[in-house]
């Protein structure tokens, strides 16, 4: 039978309330509680907070599903592309207003045609958005102290 | 029912979660949605613990599967993709409660359906000690809060929760302690 000491189990406990631990762990912490009050006591409060997990509120998965389904995606037009049907539609518009100016005459061909059919929503491309790897700083007093305090102060809390 | 041990299923969990993370980067859409599926709980726990509030909470949930997909490119595997998008899940809830002003102190009381049986009374019941212990729980530094949470409802070990929260395994050990602690003095 292993046995273990008071921080052990406690550490330990998380993990038996939530069937985590091997049968020989489990029955080393069971035999620890039955002769422990202090830790008994605590695994009545972590079971307690084990039992009561948040709620997933109704609907949240549906709602994030719809944030995350792929965009339908807009074919990829080169800037090259663009610039011609630019151009392209500028000299449209320069024959058509010519037309209009000098009169009926036979329409040139429409070489950018198809090209000035493109929007712009190529360009739109939605950027995903960046993980901010950020974390605001906390209390930093715990992490000044060295391991060895650390453990110091365990030992008082566990006392 | 099965009977494998909790620990193999663990690794069976490590290999299937590495096969979904390849296929949803390779833009399988179904592997997406298992992942969120998979893990959507436990991001939404980690977001109820940072700001307290339930709307904010989903808000928060959302924006980091979100943030957590289209970064999915840059997922290198050295945590589990479950530490990976819980760690963005805490820095979504932060950066939305910067954008919010202060975190709302708190009430996580009500609302949800709960487990209670066909005993009206037995549900009114266990509504109430989960009202006690959310709110015990909503109580508690922010650190000491993550430690509990992340230890006891995600599973995680010191480790683990000192990267989530930007700090030493020894601090993550002792806030997790002081945070227990306290619980009981407030759930006794």
């Amino acid at each position: 039978m292993i046995l273990l000491d008071c921080d052990r189990v406690r550490d330990l406990l998380p993990d038996y309330a939530a069937g985590r631990l091997e049968p020989a762990t489990v029955a080393a912490v069971e035999a620890h509680l039955r002769s422990c009050d202090e830790c008994r006591g605590e695994s009545a409060i972590i079971g307690l907070l084990a039992r009561h997990p948040a709620p997933l509120p109704g609907g949240l998965e549906a709602r994030v599903l719809a944030a995350t389904a792929p965009r339908r995606r807009v074919p990829y037009v080169p800037a090259s592309a663009l610039l011609a049907a630019s151009v392209a539609a500028a000299l449209l518009g320069g024959v058509t207003i010519l037309r209009h100016t000098r009169g009926p005459e036979a329409a040139p061909p429409a070489a950018g045609a198809a090209a000035a059919g493109v929007d712009g929503r190529g360009l739109m491309m939605r950027l995903p958005g960046s993980a901010d790897d950020g974390l605001a700083a906390g209390s930093a007093s715990l992490d000044d102290l060295s391991e060895d305090e650390l453990q110091s102060l365990l030992k008082e809390l566990n006392s | 029912m099965s009977t494998t041990a909790p620990w193999h299923r663990a690794d069976a969990a490590a290999s299937e979660e590495a096969r979904l993370v390849a296929e949803a980067r390779s833009g399988d859409a179904s592997a997406r949605e298992r992942l969120i599926s998979r893990y959507l709980a436990d991001v939404y726990d980690v977001t109820l613990r940072v700001l307290g509030d339930r709307d904010l909470a989903q808000d928060a949930a959302q924006d980091a599967w979100v943030n957590a997909l289209g970064a999915l490119g840059r997922f290198r595997g050295e945590a589990s993709f479950r530490t990976w998008v819980l760690r963005i899940a805490i820095n979504s809830a932060r950066s939305l409660a910067r954008r919010r002003g202060r975190r709302r102190e708190v009430d996580l009381t009500s609302a949800e359906a709960v487990p209670g049986g066909d005993d009206p009374s037995s549900g009114a019941r266990f509504s109430a000690e989960s009202d006690r212990v959310a709110d015990a729980l909503a109580k508690l530094p922010e650190k000491q809060r993550l430690a509990v949470s992340l230890r006891i409802y995600q599973g995680l070990g010191y480790q683990e929760i000192a990267e989530l929260t930007d700090s030493t395994e020894g601090s993550a050990r002792v806030n997790y302690h002081l945070g227990i602690k306290r619980l009981r003095e407030m759930l006794r």
